[in-house]
């Protein structure tokens, strides 16, 4: 385990370097100058100038790469082109509410996919199966910002349940926040949802017919024991994979839902930095997601040893 | 490849019936009488609902929509095969060849794989237009892109199962020609896997240039594919409803028909299958 | 022409019905100025209505109503005087807050002197700092923190009068040394209104609460070109900020003027919250200091914001998108007040510099082929006014005709192939409009009419930042723009000025490049007029030079609405202190200074 961790954060420094890396090298390419469109339409090029020397864009790119570096070794990880507020601030007020959002998905989805997919699976081949798979893929079938703007337009403005936009923050008012989730989570989760109905039952309708099923149900255990114990133990590390996979799509997902529901999360702070050309945000905000992403993959890895000691840790099938 | 027996029936048939229409009209659109010009607008009917004139309604700028639907199935399909192949073939070989060969080119892949998935995918996006445009190839490009990593770790595990089997190891061992196994034995043998893989990786594509076309980056208009016309009617959900829901409808029943097909064609097998179909 | 059916229809006849009830109930109460040439330019918005159209009937008494004295230019949707103000009969209740949906954040922060404030900037901006200068109702200038401005022509010295006993949000007084210092600050390099007081030589406070800013004659004895100023001082120069403000190295975090409502907090993307400033220097119909709310909440939501509201998720909201607003319209519980009084143009700026675009040949086609009424009718629900200039109908220098071309796509094409025989077939025009779904909907009918004509159009939608980029670069054919109205029609000086155009490539302040001896000409007189006629004639020698030449493409003058809960009234009054009211609603920016909320 010790090697393992060892080898990850390694591995962390250096997808970090070369994220980081590739992705300044992409902004320049992208056109666009964050002076002129901070100053706007009247800016003169005197403007623009003395804008580019407080903002130290008039340096190469080489030295800017390094400043960048050295601030965030010094945590400091840089500030606003457009109103010098500082990423770390930023990145507090916003994370919170992306995190939620993933992670409410993630919980809904697995709370409602592992109960149907052991069902599916269980009784493979039958009505019940064929129901839950269709209900699946029809699911997968729907976009997320189409199944976004009809649940607004049912759910908000026709009905009244929900709000239309925005989140109410948890410490500010825990039931209205509840509420204000509802409608974007279940846009997140409703495709994963049918991702995990479909992996699950697919691994253990293999799983039910392996031997060692045969042997624990002829010891006479319980179904119930033999399905949820032994069954879906042996099933889960095919629903990791994809749930460790999954994160980095749910982040992208996060994106759209948080346009949809004018939700200002870490996935609107990316896109409005991108709008604004905010280099410096954007390094940051990438290197961090990179360091998540790794340290993602780590714990998977990690779970995979906990549920089946057999697996040598670090190898993902 | 084996069907499961019985599995493959009535409704599976359905299935590829109404994706053989699809493609049939998609491929023949341009000849089609009864298919209009997507592109011409007739102001004096715009955002009416379904007629005998315009079987699915017009669009806010007066286009018929059944023209467009079938014209968008042209984008969409092409779309989806094209990024699906690609990405099956470079992930595939990745994955393949990192299955079967294990070591330390496994671990340089996984460490490619990972460095390409940690890339916020919007900046990519962003990349990729602002320096190649927006036109069909980079948009099949950037989907194949996305898709590669998936593709690479499934093929992948296959892989690693089908090569550790006793008579795939006996034979390493016996000094068979690695290339000469991974032809014979170990791609026949993934095949399916990958076949099955592939379906679903249409539909997820076909989905994400949906997802492109909202946020703004995908095909620029006035080209209709399934995803920018249900963005672009989205506006209009309340009191024209009939611009996003039929491509909508006709997207869902074909992805629809995709996933069940995928599911019907899954090869039956008694072990396991490291779980990702 | 053109005939809806199904709900379209029925919600345009609603839309005028509504207008033609409201028009009747005050059609004696007169809101702004009208001239004659108002009266002419909603005849000939409705000419082109459709007769066989049963609501027909309906808009032609709406414009009976409309020729009586109100502004003529929208003319279907409420307006600021439509709103039944039952509530005058309402004891006014303080206290409250309200959320407000604005169109775009304001990334750059609230220091108004450096960075730029469009529309939705202004709405917060206005509730934090006070103008020295606003507009009334009937279009002209007034004092706010300034008792007078006058033009001192033989000292060449604009003496303006501060108000006195008023203070800052953080008790620094409001003396002429203020106002002196805050303008003074304008005319630094960093400055955005740098270039629109270039005239501006000094600025004094000769004693306690008068400022005098000198404006230097021309060389050869011509008057000063001092004419606009009272123009900025009613614009975002005006807002004063705070000496410490102006000293804070972190000005755009903490802004500080003498508005109603103090900053109390700015999340970026999230909310501006700004909450009652206990000091402020207006009082109320109770005689306690206004604001009567308690606090306002500003939340960005670039799309969404009428569902928003109609929801009850937010308060109120703002918009230039004519599907938004109608979804008001006839809405039990909801209020809508539109108007496109003083608007800003809506238009497609033309690249001087990037051939063929040279050629007026190009130019005039572009415009020939264009259906601009039909877009109106098929996109805005026929609501906003074909617009043929950069001055709006009731604004100073505004024509029926000012010669720029009406669709007639055969005169179009005629002036391609002419072209083209000389030059060889034309190459694709790039267009960049803005975004969202609306306008990418609208450049697709638009780039449909010109390939009819045989002009190939490439488009492309454009975030805020990259149209100020590609305009400063002259990097584009056509570029869709919304800018300038106001009752000033000299404010634009800088945008069409030769003296602001440089090559493509270069910083130009002046995107379209326009180097013009006519526009130069006028633009300067405008300047420097000191009686009204000279400076209304140059106007119209400007706008009859842009319809003649094409240097824009005018395509409407827009409506701006906003739409909120039946719950808020006053949402468009602002009493001035020396008598009168403000301009209700002017390019959707409005005083919050007196609305209230009915708590119950």
């Amino acid at each position: 385990m010790g090697v393992l961790i060892r080898r990850r954060l390694t591995q962390l420094v250096l997808v970090v370097l070369a994220v980081t890396s590739a992705t300044f090298i992409m902004l320049e390419a992208i056109p666009g100058d964050p002076c002129r469109q901070r100053i706007g339409p009247t800016a003169t090029p005197e403007a623009i100038e003395l804008c580019h020397e407080e903002l130290s864009l008039d340096e190469p790119l080489p030295a800017r790469y390094a400043n960048w570096v050295g601030g965030v070794l010094r945590g400091d990880f840089g500030e606003s082109y457009s109103n010098g507020i500082s990423v770390r601030t930023t990145l507090a007020q916003v994370a919170p509410v992306t995190l939620q959002l993933v992670l409410y998905s993630l919980v809904l989805s697995l709370v409602i996919a592992v109960p149907l997919g052991v069902l599916a699976a269980y009784r493979e081949g039958g009505k019940t199966d064929k129901t839950l798979m269709m209900s699946a893929y029809g699911m997968l079938s729907v976009p997320s910002f189409v199944l976004g703007v009809v649940l607004i337009l049912l759910f908000s403005v026709h009905w009244q349940i929900f709000p239309s936009v925005g989140v109410v923050p948890l410490s500010e008012n825990p039931p209205e926040h509840f509420r204000s989730m509802v409608l974007p989570v279940i846009t997140l989760a409703v495709a994963d949802i049918a991702i995990y109905i479909r992996t699950l039952r697919t691994e253990m309708s293999a799983t039910l017919r392996e031997d060692f099923i045969t042997v624990a149900k002829s010891r006479g255990l319980s179904n119930r024991r033999v399905l949820w114990n032994h069954g879906l133990r042996a099933s889960s590390l095919g629903l990791l994979t994809f749930v460790g996979l999954n994160v980095g799509r749910l982040i992208a997902g996060a994106v759209v839902v948080e346009r949809i529901f004018g939700i200002n999360g870490i996935g609107n702070y990316l896109v409005n930095s991108v709008i604004q050309r905010d280099y410096l945000v954007l390094q940051t905000l990438v290197a961090i997601l990179a360091v998540a992403f790794v340290l993602v993959n780590l714990l998977v890895d990690i779970l995979y040893a906990v549920v089946d000691p057999r697996i040598k840790p670090g190898t993902q099938t | 490849m084996k069907l499961r027996g019985g599995k493959f029936g009535l409704f599976a048939w359905m299935c590829v019936a109404w994706l053989v229409i699809v493609t049939l009209f998609a491929v023949l659109a341009p000849w089609i009488p009864f298919v209009d010009d997507p592109e011409n607008s007739d102001l004096s009917v715009f955002g009416d609902g379904p007629s005998w004139s315009h079987w699915f309604g017009v669009d806010e700028i007066g286009r018929d929509v059944f023209a467009r639907v079938v014209w968008g199935a042209r984008m969409s399909l092409v779309i989806g095969f094209s990024a699906t192949l690609m990405a099956v073939i470079i992930g595939g070989t990745l994955g393949l060849v990192a299955g079967f060969r294990g070591g330390r080119f496994d671990s340089f892949v996984a460490a490619t794989v990972d460095i390409a998935l940690a890339v916020p995918t919007l900046i990519l996006l962003l990349f990729v237009v602002a320096v190649f445009g927006r036109s069909l190839p980079v948009i099949i490009f950037t989907l194949a892109w996305l898709m590669v990593p998936f593709s690479a770790r499934v093929i992948r595990a296959a892989t690693l199962s089908e090569s550790h089997r006793e008579y795939i190891l006996a034979a390493r061992v016996s000094g068979a020609h690695d290339r000469r196994i991974l032809r014979r034995e170990i791609l026949p043998a993934v095949t399916p896997v990958i076949l099955t893989f592939a379906l679903i990786v249409v539909g997820i594509v076909i989905l994400l240039e949906g997802t492109l076309a909202f946020i703004g980056l995908g095909l620029p208009p006035p080209t209709p594919t399934w995803g920018s016309m249900i963005s672009e009617g989205r506006t209009a959900l309340d009191d024209a409803p009939h611009i996003s829901l039929f491509p909508s409808a006709i997207m869902f029943l074909t992805l629809l028909a995709i996933n069940i097909i995928g599911d019907a064609v899954q090869p039956r097998s008694g072990k396991r299958e490291s779980g990702v179909i | 022409m053109i005939q809806r059916s199904g709900k379209n229809w029925f919600r345009v006849a609603a839309v005028t019905a509504v207008f033609a009830i409201g028009a009747a109930a005050c059609g004696g109460s007169s809101s702004s100025d009208t001239d004659d040439t108002a009266v002419s330019s909603g005849d000939e918005a409705n000419s082109t209505d459709n007769s066989d159209d049963s609501s027909g009937d309906a808009s032609d008494s709406a414009n009976d109503a409309a020729d009586n004295g109100e502004d003529a230019g929208q003319d279907a949707l409420p307006t600021p005087d439509d709103v039944d103000e039952v509530a005058a009969e309402l004891p006014i209740q303080r206290g409250g807050s309200i959320t407000y949906a604005l169109e775009s954040e304001t990334a750059a922060g609230w220091d108004l002197s450096r960075t730029a404030c469009p529309r939705a900037c202004l709405q917060v901006a206005q509730t934090i700092f006070d103008p020295l200068i606003t507009v009334d109702a009937d279009g002209e200038f007034a004092g706010f923190l300034l008792e007078s401005f006058e033009f001192d022509s033989e000292r060449s010295v604009w003496v303006l009068e501060v108000r006195p006993g008023i203070e800052f949000q953080n008790g620094e007084e409001l003396n002429a040394e203020a106002v002196a210092l805050h303008l003074r600050t304008l005319l630094e390099p960093e400055s955005i209104s740098a270039l629109a007081l270039e005239y501006v030589e000094s600025v004094t406070a000769v004693d306690e609460l008068t400022v005098e800013v000198f404006v230097p004659p021309g060389e050869n004895g011509e008057p000063a070109p001092a004419a606009g100023f009272p123009g900025q001082l009613a614009g975002q120069a005006g807002l004063v900020r705070a000496p410490a403000m102006i000293a804070d190295a972190e000005a755009q975090l903490n802004p500080i003027g003498t508005g109603p409502f103090a900053l109390a907090e700015w999340l970026p993307n999230d909310h501006t919250t700004v909450v009652r400033n206990e000091a402020y220097w207006l009082d109320g119909e109770d005689g306690q200091s206004l604001p009567y709310l308690d606090e306002v909440t500003f939340r960005p939501l670039p799309e969404g914001r009428a569902e928003a509201v109609l929801s009850g998720t937010i308060d109120m909201m703002h918009s230039a998108d004519i599907s938004d607003l109608e979804k008001f319209v006839e809405n039990d519980g909801f209020n809508l007040e539109a108007s496109d009084t003083f608007a800003e143009p809506s238009y497609l700026m033309i690249n001087q510099d990037s051939p063929p675009l040279d050629d007026i040949r190009i130019r005039r086609a572009l415009a020939l082929c264009l259906d601009g009424q039909t877009i109106i009718d098929v996109r805005s629900a026929g609501i906003p006014t074909l617009a043929n200039g950069p001055y709006a109908p009731g604004s100073i220098g505004y024509l029926a005709e000012t010669g720029f071309p009406d669709f007639d796509p055969e005169a179009g094409m005629a002036l391609i192939e002419e072209w083209e025989a000389e030059n060889g077939e034309l190459r694709p025009i790039r267009y960049g409009t803005i975004a969202g779904n609306s306008a990418s909907i609208t450049a697709q009918l638009q780039s449909k009419m010109w390939n009819d004509c045989g002009i190939e159009i490439d488009f492309r939608q454009l975030e805020f930042g990259e149209h100020v980029e590609s305009g400063q670069l002259g990097d584009f054919d056509m570029l869709a723009w919304r800018f300038g109205g106001g009752p000033d029609p000299s404010s634009m000086y800088q945008f069409w000025h030769s003296s602001q155009a440089q090559p493509v490539g270069e910083s130009s302040v002046n995107f379209n490049r326009i180097r013009d001896d006519v526009i130069d000409e006028n633009l300067d007189r405008m300047r420097s007029a000191s009686d009204p006629d000279e400076f209304r004639e140059a106007a119209e020698a400007v706008s009859l030079r842009f319809g003649e030449q094409v240097y824009n493409l005018w395509t409407s003058w827009t409506v701006w609405g906003i739409g909120y809960d039946d719950n808020i009234h006053q949402v468009t009054i602002l009493s001035l202190p020396g008598g009168g009211f403000a301009l209700p609603l002017s390019s959707g920016n409005h005083f919050l200074t007196e609305a209230w909320v009915d708590a119950g």
